[in-house]
Parts: C-alpha cells; sequence; structure tokens
C-alpha cells in the first residue's frame, strides 16, 4: 500500500525542515490553547459556582436589592425569615475613610453584618484567627489587608469613617461571599450593623445594597418564600443554593463565548498562515510532485502524502495547544483570585481538549484544502522545463474550473459556522460571526486589492521618472505565485485587531477623562446633600479652579397616574417595582444634550413641580404628554404634570441619566442628593479630600486619576488577552508573509543571478526586495488602520456613546511599524538568497 | 486501423500538433507530427533546443495533453485520457529517465526504486526485484543512501533501476547523460543500453548530441515543430 511510503515521505520532509513546521504547530497551538483554557476554565468555574453556592451566597437563599427598604417591607422581609429558618441583613456601600499615619481619606468599600450569624455558610479567614463576633463590635472593624497596606495603618490603628472612629481590630484575608457583593472589588471596611448606623452613611437616596441571607430549615417550600419575597421588596434579586448565581452563571457564559470566539479568529489567522506555510511548502515540493506523478503516482496519492502531513501537524499543535490551554486553566484562578475566596479547582477536562483538538484539526484542514487540492493541478510535465507557459484555458474550463474552487469556500463557509456555532451554542451568533468573518476579509481584500490598483496605475503613469528600485520592487508584487493579498489580508486583519483594541481602548479612557458634571473637572463628589455648604467648603480651597458643577437628583415612590394607582397600571412587574423607587433629575433650562420633541420646557427659574420625560420613559411607564403623576418622596405628596417629552441627542456628561426630569427649584427642602464636578490642580487634591472628609464625611471623594487607574487596571486585563491575540494574529502575518517569500524563492534565486550577471549589486538587490516589503507593509498597515479607525468609529458611537476622532497618528504608527516587520518577515526568508552564485544558479536550471 | 497491425506497435503519433497561448501570442511547438516505433525498437528524438523534441516525449507519455491528433500507447490511445487515469497508464507501461535524475528527496535510493511499484499497487516480489537492480547498476551497498549522499553519476544510476523496476514496455529517456561528465555519461548510456537489450524494452531517447543517438536503430530529427527527417540506421530494425 502507498499509505506507508506516504507517510515515510511525509515524515521525512517534516525532520528536515523543522523550524518551518514549528510555527505552523505553534500556529495551531496557540489557538487551540486559547480556546480549551477559556473553555475549560469557564466550565471549571460554573461548576465551582454550582458546588459551592452556599458559601458563594453564605446562606441558602438570597435577596438582594439595590433600594433602601421601607421598615415595614423590612419587617416583612425579617418574618418570612424567621417562619422558615433564620435571616440576616448585609449592607454594602461605599464611602471615603482615612486611618493610619497618612491621613488621606481614600474610597473603601464598607460592609455591615451581624457578626453572630454571618455568615451561615463559609468561613471568614480572619488575622488573628478568632470568631467574627469576638473581633466585630460596634465601635470596631475589620479591614482587607490592602486597606493597611495603602492606608499605611496596621492592626490597632484608628479607622475614620462618615465621621466616626473605629479601632482596627483584625485583618479580613477572604470572605465566602465576596462574589456576590453588590460593589466591585476594593479595600474592604467589615463592620456591625449598629457600627454602621453610628456613621449615618446610609440614609434615603444613599447609594447601597441590601442582601437578606436566609438559612432554611429542612423541608420548607423554596418557591413559595421566593414568591412572598418578590411581593414583599420592590426590585428584589434572588439566587438559591441550587441554581448558583444566574446572574455570575450568565456573564460567565457571555465571557467565554466571546473569548471563545476571540480565539477562534486568532486559530482561524493561524490556520492561514499554516495554509500559507503549506502553500509555500508545496511550491517548493513542485518538483517532486511532478516527478511521482511523471512516473505514475495518481493525484489523491500525493495528496494522500500532504494531508497526512497536515493532520499530523494539526494533531501536534493540538497536543501542544491542549497543553498550553491546561496552563492558561491554571493562570486564571492567579488572575481572579483577589476576587474570590474560592477558587475553582481547575481539573483536565478531557471533553474541552478534545474539543480544541478536534476545532485545530478541523480549521487547520479546512484551510490546508485550496493547496492541498491544487496538487491536482500540478502538471507532470514540469518535470521537463519549470517555465512551460500554461495553455489557454477556453471559458467552459474556465468555468468547471470555478465550480469546485465554490463548492471549496461553501464547504470551508460551512464548517467556520459549524465550528462557531459549537463554540457559541448559538446558531445566530455561529450565523454573525461567520458573516462578520467574511464582511471583514471582503472588505479587507478589496481596500487591498483597490490601493495595489491605485499603486499600479500610478507607478505606470510615472514611467521611467520613478527610480528603477522602485519600479522593479513593486512590479515584484505582481510576480506570478506572489500572495500579496492574502498577505495583505492576514496583515491587515493583524493591524485591525490590535488597532481596534487599543484605539477603543483610549477612546474609553478619553471619554472618561473627558465627561463629568459640565465635562470639566477632575474630582468628583458623590452623595452630596448640603449642597451651599459643600459647594462655598470646596470653592474656597487652594488649587480649586473654577465653580462645583453638580446635578441633583431624588427617589421616588410613584403613587398614581392621572388618578389610577400604579398597581392598577397595565406595566409588566420589573417597571411596576421600578416605579417604587424612581429617580427624578433636576435640571434649571433644558440641558444640552437633549431636545424636546414635544410640550415646552420651563424657564429656568420655574418653581413649578412639573416633569419632562425621555422616550424611554414614555415606553416603559406609558406616560405621555399632559399625564398627571402623584409621587412621595419622603414622606411628602407631590403632584406633577408632564409637560415636556424629549430625546437624547448627545451623550449626558458624567454619570447623568436623565429620565423623569423636575425643575430644580421646584425640588427645594426636598431630600435632593447631588453629585457634581470640580476641577483641581492634582498637587491640591488631598486637601480638598481631607477637608471634606473633616466637615462632611458621608460625602464620597473619587479623584479622577484614581478612578482612571482603576478603569485602566480593568480595561487592561480584558485588553491584554486581545492584545495578545491580536499579536498572534499579526504574528501570523508575518509568518504568512514569511511563507509567501519562501514560496517564490525559486523564482527570486533567478532572478537574483541574472540581476548580479547583468552588473547589479548586492546593495540594489536588497533595495528592491526592501521595496517590496515595505509596499506590503504599508499598504497592510494602511488598510488594517482604516479599517480599524472605521469600527472603532461604529462601536464607539453605537455601542458606547462615545465619540471619535480619526486618528491619524495610529495609522502612520500601523504604516510605519507593518513596513519594518514587513521587511524583517521578509529577509528572514529570502536572506540567503543573495549569497548564492549566479553561475551555480544559471547552470542548475 | 485494424488491432493487429496496432498492436505490434508500441507507441503511434497521429498528426500531433500542440499549441500554446502567451501573454502575447500563440506558439505552435508541434505541427502534424507523425509516426509510428514499433516493439523494442530504440527510437532516438533529436533536435536544436526549442525545436519541440521534450514536449514531444512529454506528450508521448502523457504528461501533457495534445491540442490536435492522437496518441496511441501499447495499443491504447491516451489521447482522452484523463489526468489519474493517465498516470495509470504510466505506472504501469513506462519508465522514465530525466536530464536530472529526479529523484524524491526524501526517500532512499532503494525506497526510490521501489516507488513506481507502489504507486501502481502490482502484485510482486518487488524487493528482490530492487535488490536485483541495484545489483547490475552497481550500487547494492548503496540502497539506503539519500540521493544528497549520492554523486550524479549514481543518482542517475538509481533513476535507471526505478525506470525499470515494474519492466516497462516503454522506456523514456531525456538528455540522460546530459548532466553527466564524460565517463559517468558512457557509464549510464551503456547499463541504459544494456538493461533495455535484457529487458526488451521500446526505448524512445531525446538528446541533442549526435554521437549518443547513433546507438539508435532509428533518429527523427525536429525542427520548428515538424519532422525534419526519419532515419533507421544501417543495421537491421527487429520487429
Amino acid at each position: 500500500m502507498f499509505t506507508g511510503t506516504a507517510s515515510k515521505i511525509a515524515w521525512r520532509e517534516l525532520r528536515a525542515s523543522p523550524a518551518k513546521f514549528l510555527f505552523v504547530i505553534v500556529a495551531v497551538a496557540v489557538g487551540v490553547g486559547a480556546l480549551s483554557g477559556v473553555k475549560g476554565f469557564g466550565s471549571a468555574f460554573k461548576g465551582m459556582l454550582l458546588r459551592n453556592a452556599k458559601q458563594l451566597i453564605a446562606a441558602d437563599l438570597q435577596a438582594q436589592t439595590y433600594q433602601n427598604p421601607s421598615p415595614e417591607a423590612v419587617q416583612k422581609v425579617e418574618r418570612i425569615g424567621q417562619r422558615n429558618g433564620e435571616v440576616t441583613r448585609v449592607t454594602e456601600t461605599i464611602s471615603m475613610a482615612a486611618a493610619g499615619r497618612n491621613r488621606a481619606p481614600q474610597m473603601v468599600s464598607v460592609k455591615a453584618v451581624d457578626p453572630r450569624v454571618y455568615p451561615f455558610y463559609g468561613n471568614l479567614t480572619l488575622e488573628p484567627n478568632k470568631p467574627l463576633k469576638e473581633l466585630l463590635k460596634i465601635d470596631t472593624v475589620v479591614v482587607s489587608p490592602e486597606l493597611l497596606l495603602r492606608m499605611k495603618a496596621q492592626p490597632g490603628d484608628t479607622l475614620r469613617l462618615g465621621g466616626q472612629d473605629f479601632r482596627i481590630a483584625g485583618t479580613l484575608v477572604t470572605e465566602p461571599d465576596r462574589l456576590a457583593s453588590g460593589f466591585g472589588p476594593g479595600m474592604r471596611v467589615l463592620m456591625t450593623r449598629e457600627g454602621l448606623a453610628r456613621t449615618g452613611l446610609i440614609q434615603f437616596g444613599s447609594r447601597a445594597a441590601q442582601r437578606f441571607l436566609f438559612k432554611l430549615n429542612p423541608g420548607v417550600n423554596l418557591e413559595e418564600i421566593k414568591a412572598d419575597l418578590k411581593a414583599s421588596l420592590p426590585r428584589v434579586y434572588l439566587s438559591d443554593y441550587r441554581e448558583g448565581d444566574p446572574a455570575v452563571s450568565k456573564s460567565i457564559d457571555n465571557s467565554t463565548t466571546f473569548l471563545s470566539l476571540v480565539s477562534l479568529i486568532a486559530l482561524i489567522v493561524g490556520s492561514l498562515g499554516v495554509a500559507m506555510a503549506m502553500y509555500s511548502h508545496l511550491q517548493q515540493r513542485m518538483d517532486t510532485i511532478a516527478v511521482m506523478k511523471a512516473i505514475g503516482a495518481r493525484a489523491n496519492q500525493v495528496i494522500s502524502i500532504y494531508l497526512i502531513q497536515t493532520l499530523w501537524l494539526g494533531i501536534a499543535g493540538g497536543l501542544l495547544g491542549v497543553a498550553i490551554g491546561a496552563a492558561v486553566q491554571k493562570s486564571f484562578p492567579i488572575l481572579i483570585q483577589r476576587l474570590f475566596a474560592l477558587l475553582p479547582e481547575v481539573a483536565w477536562d478531557w471533553s474541552f481538549s478534545v474539543q480544541g483538538m478536534s476545532v485545530g484539526v478541523l480549521a487547520t484542514l479546512l484551510f490546508t484544502l485550496p493547496p492541498l487540492l491544487s496538487i491536482r493541478n500540478v502538471r507532470p510535465s514540469l518535470v521537463f522545463r519549470r517555465d512551460m507557459p500554461d495553455a489557454a484555458v477556453n471559458a467552459r474550463k474556465q468555468w468547471r474550473n470555478r465550480l469546485p474552487a465554490a463548492l471549496l469556500v461553501a464547504a470551508m463557509l460551512g464548517g467556520w459556522y459549524g465550528i462557531a456555532v459549537w463554540l457559541s451554542g448559538s446558531a445566530r451568533m455561529g450565523f454573525y460571526f461567520v458573516a462578520g468573518l467574511c464582511v471583514s476579509v471582503l472588505l479587507l481584500a478589496a481596500v487591498a486589492a483597490l490601493l495595489l490598483a491605485v499603486l499600479r496605475r500610478v507607478v505606470r503613469a510615472s514611467g521611467r521618472s520613478l527610480p528603477s528600485s522602485f519600479r522593479h520592487g513593486f512590479a515584484n508584487l505582481y510576480r506570478p505565485g506572489n500572495q500579496a493579498r492574502s498577505v495583505l489580508v492576514a496583515l491587515g486583519v493583524g493591524v485591525m485587531f490590535t488597532l481596534t483594541t487599543y484605539l477603543l481602548q483610549t477612546t474609553v479612557l478619553r471619554e472618561v477623562t473627558s465627561e463629568g458634571p459640565g465635562r470639566s473637572g477632575n474630582l468628583f463628589l458623590l452623595d452630596v446633600r448640603n449642597l451651599p455648604e459643600v459647594t462655598k467648603l470646596v470653592e474656597a480651597q487652594p488649587g480649586v479652579a473654577g465653580k462645583l458643577q453638580f446635578v441633583g437628583y431624588m427617589v421616588v415612590r410613584m403613587i398614581d397616574k392621572n388618578g389610577i394607582p400604579v398597581e392598577r397600571l397595565q406595566l409588566t412587574r420589573q417597571r411596576r417595582d421600578q416605579l417604587q423607587t424612581v429617580r427624578i433629575t433636576t435640571a434649571e433650562g433644558k440641558p444640552g444634550s437633549l431636545a424636546v420633541q414635544s410640550g415646552r420646557w420651563w424657564n429656568a427659574s420655574s418653581n413649578k413641580m412639573q416633569l419632562a420625560i425621555s422616550e424611554d420613559a414614555i415606553r416603559w411607564f406609558h406616560l405621555k404628554l399632559g399625564d398627571v403623576v402623584h409621587f412621595q418622596v419622603a414622606g411628602k405628596d407631590e403632584t406633577a404634570r408632564v409637560v415636556a417629552v424629549f430625546r437624547r441627542v448627545a451623550r449626558a456628561p458624567g454619570m447623568v441619566r436623565y429620565d423623569l426630569v423636575a425643575p430644580k427649584n421646584a425640588l427645594a427642602g426636598l431630600p435632593v442628593v447631588y453629585y457634581g464636578a470640580v476641577q483641581v490642580n492634582p498637587p491640591s487634591i488631598p486637601v480638598v479630600e481631607e477637608a471634606l472628609f473633616d466637615r462632611f464625611p458621608t460625602v464620597t471623594v473619587m479623584d479622577l486619576a484614581d478612578v482612571l487607574k482603576r478603569i485602566q487596571e480593568a480595561v487592561d486585563q480584558v485588553a491584554v488577552v486581545i492584545r495578545f491575540l491580536a499579536a498572534f494574529a499579526i504574528l501570523a502575518g508575518v509568518i504568512i508573509l514569511s511563507s509567501s517569500v519562501a514560496g517564490t524563492r525559486y523564482r527570486r534565486i533567478r532572478e537574483v543571478a541574472i540581476l548580479k550577471t547583468l552588473g547589479a549589486t548586492r546593495r540594489r538587490i536588497t533595495s528592491i526586495f526592501s521595496i517590496e516589503f515595505s509596499i506590503l507593509g504599508l499598504v497592510g498597515g494602511l488598510v488594517g488602520g482604516l479599517l480599524a479607525n472605521f469600527f472603532t468609529k461604529i462601536v464607539a458611537e453605537k455601542f458606547i456613546e462615545a465619540t471619535f476622532e480619526f486618528d491619524w497618528f495610529s495609522l502612520l504608527l500601523a504604516m510605519l511599524g507593518t513596513a519594518l516587520l514587513a521587511n524583517l518577515a521578509g529577509w528572514l526568508a529570502s536572506a540567503r538568497i543573495l549569497d548564492q552564485r549566479p553561475l551555480e544558479v544559471l547552470r542548475g536550471e | 486501423m485494424p488491432t493487429s497491425t496496432t498492436q505490434l506497435y508500441s507507441v503511434e503519433v497521429r498528426d500531433v500538433s500542440k499549441t500554446i497561448q502567451n501573454a502575447t501570442a500563440t506558439v505552435n511547438i508541434l505541427r502534424d507530427v507523425a509516426f509510428r516505433v514499433p516493439r523494442g525498437q530504440f527510437l532516438a528524438i533529436m533536435g536544436a533546443s526549442g525545436s519541440g523534441k521534450s514536449t514531444l516525449l512529454g506528450l508521448l507519455a502523457g504528461l501533457d495533453t495534445v491540442t490536435a491528433g492522437r496518441i496511441v500507447l501499447e495499443g491504447e490511445d491516451i489521447t482522452d485520457l484523463k489526468e489519474d487515469q493517465l498516470a495509470s497508464l504510466r505506472g504501469r507501461k513506462i519508465g522514465f529517465v530525466f536530464q536530472s535524475y529526479q529523484l524524491v528527496p526524501t526517500l532512499t535510493a532503494k525506497e526510490n526504486i521501489l516507488l513506481p511499484a507502489e504507486l501502481t499497487g502490482l502484485r510482486g516480489d518487488w524487493e528482490t526485484r530492487a535488490n536485483e537492480l541495484l545489483e547490475r547498476v552497481g550500487l547494492s551497498n548503496r540502497g539506503h543512501h539519500y540521493p544528497i549522499q549520492l554523486s550524479g553519476g549514481e543518482q542517475q544510476r538509481v533513476a535507471l533501476a526505478r525506470a525499470f523496476i515494474i519492466k516497462p514496455p516503454i522506456l523514456m529517456a531525456d538528455e540522460p547523460t546530459g548532466n553527466l561528465d564524460s565517463q559517468n555519461g558512457q557509464h549510464v548510456l551503456d547499463l541504459l543500453l544494456q538493461m533495455n537489450r535484457e529487458e526488451q524494452t521500446t526505448l524512445i531517447l531525446v538528446t541533442h548530441d549526435r554521437k549518443l543517438a547513433d546507438y539508435a536503430d532509428r533518429i527523427i530529427t525536429l525542427r520548428d515543430g515538424q519532422v525534419l527527417s526519419d532515419e533507421l540506421a544501417a543495421r537491421p530494425v527487429e520487429v
């Protein structure tokens, strides 16, 4: 049987060029590794969530709300808990605190619990190792080690919080329900509920998460309890031990799908590299293929050699990828250990390894199909002369040739669709993925072709006025067998990915820096209640440039609309609940970001209670112009008529969201909470923070630089993954270029020999090739850069409501960087060509 | 033509033309070439560079397709055969010797010799046959060497052994001594002629070397793609 000989040839060819094939293996391995790592960890994480659901919410059942519940609601919930077992309440919020030698106040994440019962399940790791109820008293706190480090404090020191002093009784290393926390990770302060009450941090309208934890008696009806809780607490979010935390599970699913598809893109670009490497390899094996055909090998026999080779490479890459995937799985917990007390036990999961392997091998095969099938077209007459021109192919034959190509493309798209559906578990996602991929590649190919065509026309029109090196270098792009377009597509994809990530990142950061009330200020103030005094204090501080700008809001409970009680309005349950604690924003005149659609906005001086509503509010709450709304705020009854409907024409500054808007002066005497921004010289920021902290300890102050640092950290964690994959795409582009250059090696060797014979110096030949590589790099960078700017603009404006200006500098950088890389890759593949002696080459022809 | 007559001939070339279209013009490489080669005949095809002799050899072996005319090998019309059918026919009926040896670099000398037998899938004791051929070309101790480890003359002797492995009725050789020095060239030629006699093969040799052609039973000379002359050697042709 020929299979033995085919395997022999396949293996010996692999052994003969290890460096070339090592790339192929690495290309597949990186994609497979990313894929199996992400999938494996996602699954391990979900498994951990389910296995440890009780510890993760520290209870059998958790009811969480971001509204401050009324005393009646709390009573109802506590009665439900006591009827069915035990209940305890946990309150979380953010605030400013100061401790130790360094008196600068910093933002902390406060958590108030009943230490006698909290947590129902799971354990706290405390230093000293004592029960929580021994450490936590009304005047003590335990804090995270990070807080001690950043505030330069130590146990025993005093922590000032909400105008009160607390002794730091110990450190809190881990807490089981950190994942269920209402606020993100930060410096943790754990205290008693009585301690929190001392601070006065929680008032009407404060930002706080309330969690009721239940430890249930055996045999209770969980569904009944959940229904009772839903009826008792507005906008409550329930999770129990059977399902883990559905929101967390869903976000893990979403992240896993997103990262899987990003990994798949990396794998696709890698596979494209594999295909090009294979193409170049086959180009170099053309003689052997022709000889085998000449001595009786059928096309399928020859294809079998290279199919075996591809399969081995795919499997080797897959195996290495599975190993990388295992390492990725192992390293994920290290990345997130700060967030979770319980980390998933990452065990090797063969199903994801098999999935990764299969996808790797399939991806490799899909892309290598075209070069493999092109073996059928290798003419055995090549054994006589390589340069024999092809006989003209008539139109009918051309169509006959195109049919298999079309079928091949359809098979490849079908294959990619199948893989994407398999990975994402959604046919729709699979379709979008393949459609997006096709559009991107077609767009890249079209722009690249257009640019090359324009360049070609310019070069032709310039005639002999251009230096001959440039003309030759440019002509090389059109050398038979040169894969200029494929190289441009691959480089373009890589550049597009990298640059889009970078541009989106900078856009988000710029957006945060430029936004804020009034779009001016680097110090944000949250939960401001005593506005005139706070304003006076802040504006009197040294280093404060300009006025404090602020927006106010209050949380109201809607009673009825046009006399119909809220309970009887035809609204979804969620929207009805929302009306229990709906936010009304204040404004004097019409904010610049809004445009009135119908009705009339009030005069800036108006003190009459009235409302302007957004299109969203119309849709959500079924309000309309002329409706009379009756609501309650801080025990007072108010009535307002809807006088205007507006739509958003620009993004509102900072965290402001306008849905229901009332005149600022009409809210005088009501508990309005403000948040504001002010520009402060950076060195003076600690002074302003301290002054505010001393006089108004419940006001939370956010230094923009600090916020930016945190955002940067968060963005960086995601960006690092995408950047890695994008960098890999670029690497694949470089390898594709090298492979393409290597594929035309034979022709290059002859050209160099002829040019040398005719008197060309090494320097001249170097410049010809360098120009060729530079053009490829410049055009690849230009195409990728243009598309990156284009996609960033779309994403920025449609999804993150940010403005984006075309970034010329990034484009220039992309072009120059890619040109440099292209030269590097090109010369790596043609280094020895220059050393060939012309006579040797011409004689051996 | 009656079948019986056809079967007297190893090769029949009936008014064959080959035209190719390059970027600027149509080039007629061969025009109305016609001849028949009786079984066992040693035919030399001569001509200057560009006369079309290598193209003709390629067409005879089914390595390329004719533009017009027909080619019959061992009674089988190959003109309309598909690519794989041609490959299979070459495997069974034609042995090849090329100017530049054309051994598969990743196979050893013996593996190269065995390759046609493996490709055709014919049953037989090929190992013994390969060993015997290695001995006949004087390379019995070089069977496990790769082409790169052999000299030019040795490589061409391996190519000779490979050409004869399946005992093909027709052997085609394209300038088999063109890349060798005179001593090695003569050695390879002697071996070729000796093995050809022993195996009773029809031999078609393309060369521009008159001295080499003089060994042939018959010489066809091409000029500008047409047969200029078709001469028989003084000695009688065995049909």
